[in-house]
């Protein structure tokens, strides 16, 4: 379920890469439900505030847009 | 903080039905096992936070991390990925000699034993020997000496 909901968000930032990219470049953003929520200089940032705002059993996405 | 770790160990051996214990160099165990230290991974405090509102206890593991200077990022198992239960924020493309494969990506706090700690994106995988590497995500904060012939390695954080 929480693969699927990623997967989902991931496959938003694909589909709307070029224009996120332009956006947000060099940016950690925040995919939640297939929308764009945020953009945050730092991984750290990005995680805390989708923690923040969804709490612990939401599956948002943060996406850096750039021994086995 | 400057932290030194010495590897020692021994081993039973058994000669002419005699059973007794030797001690193993610490440049042999150094060599053999590689440079680890002992790290608890756990959730990020803010994770912390939500569980302590909701009456609930963090959980934590305490395992053996290598220190690999080869790896770009920070690994766990997915055993304690899921252990822990950690927030899944995404995936990464991983690369090794074999192959290439997409893993998921969670939300970690890894603590090291001086105390200090690092909340960073944790990457799960299988792996062999141990249960976490400590990647260059890591170590580009450390300064790290690796003395092989004295069996020892130094940690300046």
């Amino acid at each position: 379920m929480v693969e699927n909901n990623l997967k989902k968000n991931l496959n938003f930032v694909n589909e709307n890469r070029e224009f996120l990219l332009k956006e947000h470049n060099n940016k950690f953003i925040i995919v939640f439900e297939e929308k764009l929520v945020g953009s945050y200089d730092s991984y750290e940032r990005a995680a805390e505030e989708g923690v923040r705002l969804y709490g612990l059993d939401a599956n948002f996405l943060v996406y850096h847009l750039i021994a086995l | 903080m400057i932290n030194t770790y010495r590897y020692g160990g021994s081993d039973k051996v058994e000669k002419d039905g005699k059973k007794s214990i030797v001690q193993i160099l610490p440049s042999v165990v150094l060599n053999q096992m590689g440079a680890f230290i002992k790290v608890t991974i756990t959730h990020p405090r803010i994770v912390q936070e939500n569980f302590k509102e909701q009456g609930k206890s963090t959980p934590t593991v305490s395992v053996n991390a290598l220190i690999d200077t080869g790896a770009s990022g920070t690994v766990i198992t997915p055993h304690v990925a899921d252990q822990l239960r950690l927030i899944q924020t995404g995936f990464q493309k991983v690369s090794s000699v074999q192959d290439e494969q997409q893993r998921s990506v969670y939300y970690g706090f890894i603590i090291f034993p001086w105390g200090s700690g690092k909340e960073i994106p944790i990457v799960s995988c299988p792996l062999k020997n141990f249960d976490c590497l400590i990647g260059r995500d890591v170590l580009l904060h450390w300064h790290f000496t690796y003395n092989g012939p004295d069996g020892s390695v130094v940690i300046c954080d």
